[in-house]
């Protein structure tokens, strides 16, 4: 039988392949050509894994890891590096959401940008952002991780930037390449601290130092942790470094589908629960994780309720949601957060395509408020839309609602109630945005005058698929009330020794999920429905209220002003410093002294030569001059 | 391994032969071909000494030595080890992509160009090979003057000012090194009972620690102009924005490398005790280099100059890793000089096929570029992502050594340090979106040509390169093993004892 693990480099090169022949056929392809290549790449690959899934699960729980090492990329002292593959049950898991959701997204973008001047390149970044979230997920070491961090940084920048004769795509594509970059540096200096620490960067290595006995301070590990944690919250967008994912809705829209709902912006995710073995060292850094979670899933959806683009509402509910992963593995419950990962994959990819299906057919409208009516006129995307938004909002039974209910007992498990009760009003706002985007896009009246474009076969399965998905993922979370859930103990292996802190859940906490779970499960019904009611049927009446306070409106649609505020406090002032150091010291200041000193030489130089006359008369004179100096000089030096 | 000819000698004197050989021609053509064939000959000898070279063996290698004036101890020794063992090759390929980006462009005295060039080929080729410090200076000083030339007769509008600048401003400091050369011989000679100028003797000598400090501040200061380290680098924009773009290439791939090398070969391996002491002062340049050029660099609107500053910036963060004193930092220096060589080389020949389409250097009229010419858009960026350190490409591994380096010194160093990453981002990114993102901010539009045949020729091989690095770094760091060992050698002994001693 061939072995599918030994090949599991193939994975990567499948899609690689996609991007060298689309690269070298960049100019003669044709769209056809180009797409089915592309796809292929894709689908091979996520054929490929498929593939395995047998294998993989035919295997006891304890030795599911295949691992393959390439060859060793460089070394120095003690330590190696090795370009090697690493696919356990948590990669698996990451591995099938990206080519999955990549697949579908694919599939949806030949249509969606059919026509585009830059179709060709298009489709090469988006097989070269699988390639690298590839590496990404699969890397065994951090250094390799890395390598995939950056390229799908590197990815995101160039499809942020596709229509970079936009000066503001352009921008916001820069911004996020330089705030990523700002994580990026945490997680090197993360990476460098353990390198002194432990010699290795290689995670079953680190694991195996963990579980022994290393003697190193639990505070050295949670600076390493710290520090892989800004780098995470950069790449995950979470606050305060998430400024960059609103702006990056500048993409096209698959690209937000893709790249900054389903995938890369749960790198950060993917990484907390990578080093698993580490935070669970350094349990300090914990709350640390739960607080930068909620506090971005509270601010992200207060400011979401005020975006005018539903792509905007959409990012700002990811930035919220990513908040959600982090508060669940603060809460040391990684299994959580990584099935609200999947799940949230599943349908704010959903949502997206959905988006760009609305936009697509209102050739090019984004703005929510002069859309309304459109289950009429779309009723595939709004059935579909539908399921994404109540999955998104957490109702029973889709998948959101359980995976949400997870990571909001984790919460109260590890931290009580106060912090759930942070995560209850976040949950309440989510539902209240859906419901806003619901009733003011898809209900009530149509705003709408010239008549929709019809949405591509291409562009409605994926949703189908999609909202499927959605709806039905949730059986993964069975049976409830339990903490092994078919999911949970999927991913199990690769969390061995770390979640054994919470095994014991006694009865009465039981009792207390359930309560809390109907509690927030009725709660977020109730407000769904009324606000979509309420924005469908007294659509004037609610929105007079954004006319009568302005201010308020325009501060939730800034989301709360923080870019301003980078603005004064960032920005501005190194721009005055650059110019200054550009202007003042290097100019004034540096080359003022270099070219003083050769003023001096040449002003010297002049006294000196104006001495050479050529008149006998002074020669003579200078002559006397210097032997009676002279003179005086050696007497008075031979009299003492 | 015994090689029948001497292979070093070949290579430094070989590009003399031809500058004199092509000044017999009269046709054009002739002469550039001349010109061509004589650096890919070269190009091709420094391959071979690198396939020569036995990595596992410590010392110098393809030693050559011929008494010369026996009086003052001065010989003809030529030598290489792993601290020149890359640059040679750097050295040459870049000289023939200089001829070829050359090619048919210059329309002034081009003889007269061409032999300056293969001029300056020997001297700087000379200077990663001679083993005796007056043979060194000779190279050293000899190199001035065709760069000089090339700065003052084939540059722009400026360009007396700047060839002056640089002139003046690298001859003050090797006076101070002629001098530091001077004293080394007679103590030599005091120590010995025989004057000597080769560094192998040297090497073999003790030194006591007052001594040293002076001898390595006077050889320090002259390195220091060449690399450039704050507040040393003002010759550096003027030179780069006045040369032509070959003068330019070989400035920043190979002259500015020289600092570096001389720093390791004669500053750590004979002055230990005042490299210790010495230190955290000259860390401290190294980092006011790494940010303050950056801040510089994104103030520019002359994109030759930003990219003047972001070496820089590029060469601080190696003046950092190297006085880390220890193995990550010295392979990631050298490395580190390789890849900058060659991105910062590959950015200087963008931006000159740049001035040739749009006539201008200004950013602030540039823009809109990515689209109509979308070949040299695709190398523009590969070759900013290897500058700002994107894994997967040759910088990243420069840059993580070296930062590696500086974090094992003090991690605050390290941290410091590390804010090249996004400095980097900020400006090269800031650069690429002036020029090639956005609309064309020019009113009248124009029709440009994309890359020729000729460029791709000279790009192609570049851009594997930095692949080639980025991919497979342990061809280069395993041979750069016994170099680190051995410069660091004799700075971690007298580390030892002076901590002891404390």
């Amino acid at each position: 039988m061939p072995s599918f693990s030994s090949l599991l480099y193939l994975l990567i090169f499948l899609p690689l392949a996609g991007v060298l022949i689309n690269t070298a056929g960049i100019r003669v392809f044709r769209e056809k050509i180009t797409s089915i290549i592309a796809c292929a790449a894709v689908g091979s690959a996520l054929l490929f894994t498929l593939c395995l899934l047998p294998e993989f699960l035919s295997l006891p729980q304890s030795e599911r890891t295949f691992s393959v090492i390439l060859y060793q990329w460089f070394a120095e002292g003690a330590l190696e590096v090795n370009i090697g593959l690493l696919l356990d049950s948590l990669s698996l898991v990451m591995v099938l959401v990206v080519l999955f959701v990549g697949f579908l997204i694919h599939i949806y973008s030949i249509k969606y940008m059919a026509g585009d001047a830059g179709f060709n390149r298009f489709f090469i970044y988006l097989n070269l952002f699988i390639v690298f979230m590839l590496i990404l997920v699969l890397a065994d070491n951090l250094i390799l991780t890395f390598v995939g961090w950056e390229g799908v940084g590197l990815c995101s920048y160039l499809l942020i930037g596709f229509w970079h004769e936009k000066k503001s795509a352009a921008d916001a594509g820069r911004k996020a390449f330089v705030v990523n970059r700002i994580g990026d540096a945490g997680f090197i200096l993360g990476i460098l601290l353990i390198i002194i620490t432990f010699n290795t960067v290689n995670y079953a290595e680190l694991t195996e130092i963990m579980n022994a006995g290393h003697g190193v301070s639990i505070f050295i590990i949670g600076a390493a942790c710290l520090l892989l944690l800004i780098g995470a919250m950069g790449k995950s967008a979470q606050f305060p470094l998430h400024v960059w994912l609103p702006d990056a809705m500048e993409g096209p829209t698959p690209v937000s589908a893709l790249i900054h709902a389903a995938t890369m912006v749960n790198a950060g995710v993917y990484l907390l629960c990578r080093i698993s073995p580490l935070l669970s060292q350094a349990q300090f850094i914990l709350p640390v994780i739960v607080a930068v979670g909620l506090v971005t899933a509270l601010y992200a959806a207060i400011s979401a309720l005020g975006q005018k683009d539903i792509k905007r509402v959409l990012a700002y509910s990811t930035v919220s949601q990513i908040g959600f992963m982090f508060a669940a593995v603060g809460s040391g419950y990684y299994m959580a957060g990584i099935f609200h990962l999947a799940a949230h994959g599943i349908f704010k990819g959903l949502l997206f395509l959905g988006a760009g299906a609305v936009i697509h057919a209102l050739h090019g409208e984004q703005d929510i408020n002069k859309m309304g009516g459109l289950s009429g006129r779309l009723p595939a995307v709004a059935k579909t839309f539908l399921i994404g938004l109540m999955a998104l909002a957490g109702i029973f039974p889709l998948s959101g609602f359980f995976s949400k209910d997870a990571v909001l007992w984790g919460v109260f498990d590890s931290y009580g109630i106060s912090l759930w009760l942070v995560g209850f009003a976040t949950a309440l706002l989510t539902a209240l945005y859906c419901g806003k985007l619901y009733g003011l896009a898809f209900s009530g009246q149509s705003n709408f005058t010239e008549k929709p474009h019809l949405i591509a076969a291409a562009m409605k399965y994926p949703l189908i698929v999609l909202a499927f998905c959605a709806a039905v993922a949730g059986v993964l979370g069975l049976p409830l009330l339990t903490k092994e859930t078919i999911f949970a103990s999927f991913l199990a292996p690769s969390f061995t020794g770390v979640e054994n802190i919470h095994a014991a859940v006694s009865a009465s906490a039981h009792m207390q999920e359930l309560i809390l779970m109907i509690i927030a499960g009725i709660a977020v019904i109730f407000v769904i429905w009324r606000t979509a009611i309420a924005y469908s049927r007294n659509r004037e009446a609610v929105l007079a209220y954004e006319h009568n306070y302005p201010r308020a409106a325009e501060f939730l649609l800034q989301g709360l002003k923080m870019d301003k505020l980078y603005d004064v406090i960032l920005v501005a002032p190194f721009y005055r410093l650059t110019k200054r150091c550009s202007l003042f010291i290097d100019q004034k200041i540096i080359d003022g002294a270099v070219n003083g000193t050769g003023k001096i030489s040449m002003v010297a130089g002049h006294f000196v030569s104006s001495l050479q006359s050529g008149y006998t008369r002074y020669y003579a004179c200078s002559f006397i001059c210097g032997v009676l100096i002279f003179s005086v000089i050696v007497i008075w030096l031979f009299k003492g | 391994m015994q090689i029948a000819f001497p292979v070093l000698s070949l290579i430094v004197f070989l590009p003399l032969a031809g500058a004199v050989i092509l000044l017999f021609f009269r046709n054009r053509t002739a002469v550039n071909m001349a010109a061509l064939v004589t650096s890919i000959i070269t190009f091709a000898l420094t391959i071979y000494s690198t396939m020569c070279f036995d990595p596992s063996q410590t010392g110098f290698q393809l030693e050559e030595y011929l008494p010369w004036i026996q009086a003052w101890g001065i010989s003809y020794h030529l030598g290489i080890d792993g601290l020149s063992l890359f640059l040679l090759p750097l050295t040459g390929f870049l000289s023939v992509l200089a001829v070829l980006i050359s090619w048919k462009k210059i329309v002034i005295r081009e003889k007269a160009y061409y032999f300056s060039f293969l001029f300056l080929e020997c001297g700087m080729l000379g200077v990663f090979v001679a083993l005796d410090t007056i043979l060194f200076y000779i190279f050293w000083e000899a190199m001035l003057i065709p760069m000089f030339l090339i700065i003052g007769i084939w540059g722009g509008a400026n360009r007396r000012y700047a060839a002056i600048k640089f002139l003046i401003y690298t001859m003050a400091g090797s006076i101070f090194m002629l001098i530091a050369i001077i004293a080394m011989a007679v103590y030599a000679g005091a120590y010995g009972s025989v004057i000597s100028f080769d560094i192998t003797v040297w090497l073999s000598m003790p030194i006591p620690a007052n001594i040293q400090y002076w001898l390595f501040a006077a050889f320090f200061i002259a390195f220091a102009i060449k690399v450039p380290v704050f507040p040393f680098h003002t010759w550096l924009p003027d030179a780069h924005v006045e040369a032509p773009t070959a003068g330019s290439v070989l400035l920043a791939g190979v002259l500015l490398k020289m600092g570096v090398y001389g720093i390791l070969r004669f500053c750590f391996p004979l002055f230990p005790d005042a490299v210790n002491y010495f230190t955290d002062a000259i860390l401290l340049l190294g980092l006011i280099g790494i940010i303050y050029g950056a801040f510089v660099a994104f103030a520019q609107t002359d994109l030759k100059k930003l990219v003047a500053y972001s070496s820089v910036c590029h060469m601080g963060l190696i003046v950092v890793g190297i006085f880390a004193l220890n193995h990550a930092g010295i392979k990631g220096g050298i490395l580190q000089m390789v890849n900058h060589g060659l991105s910062t080389g590959a950015l200087f020949i963008l931006v000159g096929a740049l001035y040739e389409r749009t006539g201008t250097r200004n950013m602030e009229v540039m823009g809109g570029l990515a689209k109509k010419l979308p070949v040299l858009a695709a190398f523009f960026m590969i070759v900013t992502l290897s500058s700002i350190g994107l894994p997967g490409l040759n910088g990243f591994i420069g840059e993580f050594f070296l930062l590696l380096a500086a974090f094992k010194y003090k991690w605050w160093l390290g941290a410091l340090a590390a804010t090249t990453m996004i400095l980097g981002a900020i400006y090269m990114l800031w650069m690429y979106q002036r020029v090639m993102f956005e609309k064309s901010r020019v009113t009248t539009p124009k029709v440009f040509s994309d890359f020729s045949a000729r460029e791709n020729m000279v790009m192609v091989p570049v851009i594997l390169l930095l692949f080639f690095i980025g991919l497979y770094p342990s061809y280069f760091l395993d041979r750069l093993t016994g170099i680190s060992d051995a410069v660091l050698a004799g700075i971690n002994k007298t580390a030892i004892t002076q901590n002891v001693q404390r």
